[in-house]
């Protein structure tokens, strides 16, 4: 007895000496720190060789933003990332969403478009941060954006200082990018030199897409397989907002943008695999807005409200995707944000009841959804 | 006996936990209350200390850098000072901190940028909606060396679309169409000998000056002043004695640092995976930044009373990292050294030489 508590003793003994070493090693020794750090950061960076996500023969979709303007630290604005046939489109760019498409590892040279389903701040904010990031990681050629076209009409008068508000679309918000980053870009260039940054991957290129009736859709991009179509969904007033069909090898996966209830997703979302559709759970965001008036925030408090109009309830969601035998439907654009498990469950209140048997998921940032071409599998990864 | 009464008391605990554990999970009015007090322990007062007169105050709201790092929001500053708020530089994320930290950004009086980094601009867009949001009714004054007209002209337009539906969507009465847009105001800093005055107003004096990023050129630095107290910004410079001449006896010298041997590391790492254009452009970096060790010696020689690094490349993510960054440092200054973190708010009441560390987090 006595002698198994002296070898207990002994091994306890040594073990605390151990981690004291260690640890005054990590700390002081200066070429222990450098392997540990070298370690990590090989676990770490991206790698230059060509990722095996770009020529695995999927379809997947990276969510890089699932939030909405309410701000919330876990999920960035909105972003999706669309990666097949060794390309990536990205479908907006909501602020923040840049860095959490950096901590995937994804491969961000091979960025090669974008596309705004509306030109809302929290869809396009981030904008020239991955223009300015998939030209450092190595895109040569410009970017190509796509996304609605102006107003062909001024929709209000002129005001005081003679600006028609209202008459802009892709093509203004891609020159306004492009004005505020060219100081960057020429800084960068002077700096690295022209055989690292191409001076042509900085260019980006706005396209209009010429906007559809509402059961049409139409192709705005078709490369190696990867084909993405848009088409009209109701955000108004604004007008014209977009949704997206993206299909790869018989795979489909349809994004709602931003929308209240429409026929026109439901029309598009067919039988698809995938349906990422925007959700408002507008009882919570009624609650916050009653609780932002209570504490005397009348200005936010309205404005919450005013959201509640042009959006889709979670059930409602469920309802479309049901009806439309989609496999899995996800939700993105998450409005209110969802801070706790609670919040969560409130959030999802009714859709078990409206979806059936139907999978839902509620998207985070960092979630990949995988489709193999062939196959009817859907899978699910956190690349957190 | 005993044992009954705990076994009572344990079975009624039970039951307490199980019954509460239901009404919250599938009780409606139940998860209603408990949202509506979350939600008054979280949303932004319309007003702050951070406005009152009695001290100067900085929000560190961005102390990274373009290396993606989830604790550290690229460059963005906040200086509170006798009811005026600027930013120095506004990259992306810092608006999301600002808002987490539930400071109320609609009394803005302008930001100031040292130069026009995709990591210094990235953010302005959000934070001219934010602060439009927030109660701002006229154009956001935005002040930096020359090329500030493009950077306002393209965020402006950028934006003018969402600006429109915002006011199409909430009326004119919450978010007036003419206050939503930047303003450009060039800053003139004619050489490396001139502390030029951009703001001055109610005690609260803004002074800008010409640091060395080159290519960048002009890239500035910024002193502010309120009343007997003060901080000078270093902005994106290698090692520059313009911050100990402009800087002599300030309570606070904000610094970018930039860990050379660090930064090796990864370039060779991203080398060795077959980066190289990566690689190329990690080891072009140290050129124009400054090391730990010689903002120390800056801060020495301007007599700073406390040194704060901010804009640290690469981001330090834990306590090695920390310790790696800092090497060297406590030779040259053992004394008067912080590390910022998103979150850091400092406190420099009037009268008095007294720093106030606060976490915000």
């Amino acid at each position: 007895m006595k002698k198994i508590t002296k070898i207990v003793a002994a091994v306890a003994g040594t073990a605390v000496v151990a981690a004291i070493v260690g640890l005054g090693v990590v700390w002081t020794v200066p070429s222990v720190q450098d392997g540990v750090m070298t370690r990590m950061l090989k676990a770490r960076a991206p790698s230059g060789a060509v990722n095996p996500i770009l020529e695995d023969g999927q379809m997947h979709v990276f969510f890089c933003g699932t939030g909405s303007p309410m701000p919330d630290p876990t999920r960035a604005n909105a972003c999706s990332a669309v990666i097949a046939g060794g390309h990536i489109v990205i479908i907006d760019t909501g602020p923040g969403s840049w860095a959490k498409f950096a901590r995937s590892r994804l491969p961000a040279g091979a960025i090669d478009a974008v596309l705004l389903t509306h030109l809302h701040s929290d869809h396009i904010g981030d904008l020239g941060e991955f223009a300015v990031q998939s030209w450092i990681a190595g895109r040569k050629t410009p970017l190509d954006i796509w996304g609605p076209a102006h107003l062909p009409e001024p929709t209000k008068a002129a005001d005081d200082n003679g600006r028609h508000f209202g008459t802009s679309g892709t093509l203004d918000v891609v020159k306004g990018f492009a004005l505020a980053y060219d100081a960057d870009a020429a800084y960068r260039i002077d700096h690295h030199g022209a055989d690292y940054l191409i001076p042509n991957g900085a260019d980006m290129v706005g396209h209009e897409i010429p906007t559809p009736k509402i059961d049409e859709l139409v192709t705005v991009y078709d490369k190696d397989g990867l084909k993405i179509s848009a088409f009209l969904v109701d955000h108004s007033p604004v007008e014209p907002a977009y949704g997206y069909r993206a299909e790869y090898k018989g795979r489909v996966v349809v994004f709602s943008g931003d929308t209240k209830k429409t026929e026109s997703v439901a029309r598009f979302s067919k039988d698809a695999d995938v349906l990422v559709h925007e959700a408002l759970n507008n009882h919570m965001t009624q609650l916050i807005s009653d609780a932002l008036k209570e504490v005397g925030n009348d200005r936010l408090g309205k404005m919450a409200h005013d959201t509640i109009n042009y959006h889709t309830s979670p059930v409602e969601a469920a309802q479309i995707a049901n009806e439309d035998g989609v496999k899995l439907l996800v939700f993105s654009h998450i409005v209110p944000p969802l801070p706790t498990a609670l919040s969560e469950h409130m959030f999802m209140r009714g859709v078990a009841d409206a979806r059936g048997k139907g999978d839902t998921k509620i998207a985070y940032d960092g979630m990949m959804v995988s489709l193999a071409g062939g196959s009817d599998k859907v899978v699910v990864s956190d690349l957190r | 006996m005993l044992k009954k009464i705990l076994a009572g008391v344990a079975a009624a605990v039970v039951v307490f936990g199980l019954g509460s554990w239901y009404a919250v999970y599938h009780s409606a009015r139940v998860q209603d209350y408990l949202l509506a007090r979350v939600l008054d322990q979280r949303i932004p007062m319309p007003t702050s200390e951070l406005y009152d007169k009695d001290a100067l105050r900085l929000v560190f709201c961005g102390t990274g850098s373009p290396n993606p790092e989830r604790t550290r929001a690229s460059a963005c500053i906040g200086v509170f000072a006798g009811g005026k708020f600027f930013l120095v530089d506004i990259g992306p994320g810092g608006w999301l901190n600002l808002a987490t930290w539930r400071i109320p950004v609609g009394g803005i009086t302008g930001v100031l940028f040292t130069h026009y980094h995709s990591d210094h601009i990235g953010g302005l867009g959000e934070i001219m909606l934010n602060t439009w949001a927030s109660g701002r009714r006229t154009p956001l004054n935005i002040y930096g060396p020359k090329g500030i007209d493009k950077i306002a002209n393209g965020f402006n337009e950028a934006y003018e679309l969402d600006a429109v539906y915002r006011q199409a969507h909430h009326g004119e009465a919450y978010m007036p169409a003419a206050a939503e847009k930047a303003n450009p105001i060039e800053v003139d800093v004619p050489t490396r000998d001139n502390l030029v005055t951009v703001y001055d107003q109610d005690g609260v004096k803004v002074e800008a000056f010409r640091v060395s990023h080159e290519p960048v050129s002009p890239a500035y630095g910024y002193k502010v002043t309120y009343k007997d107290r003060s901080v000078i910004f270093s902005g994106d410079t290698h090692k520059d004695q313009n911050m100990v001449r402009f800087g002599k006896g300030v309570d606070v010298m904000v610094h970018e640092a930039l860990n050379v041997e660090m930064i090796n590391a990864i370039a060779a790492t991203l080398e060795r995976n077959g980066d190289e254009q990566r690689g190329h452009i990690m080891r072009d970096t140290p050129a124009y930044h400054t090391t730990p060790v010689e903002g120390a010696e800056l801060a020495n020689e301007a007599g700073a009373g406390l040194l704060v690094y901010s804009h640290m490349v690469p981001p330090p993510v834990n306590s090695v990292t920390e310790s790696m960054f800092l090497r060297g440092v406590s030779d040259v200054r053992p004394r008067g050294v912080v590390l910022g973190w998103d979150g850091l708010q400092l406190v420099l009441p009037t009268g008095s030489k007294d720093i106030k560390q606060i976490d915000l987090r």
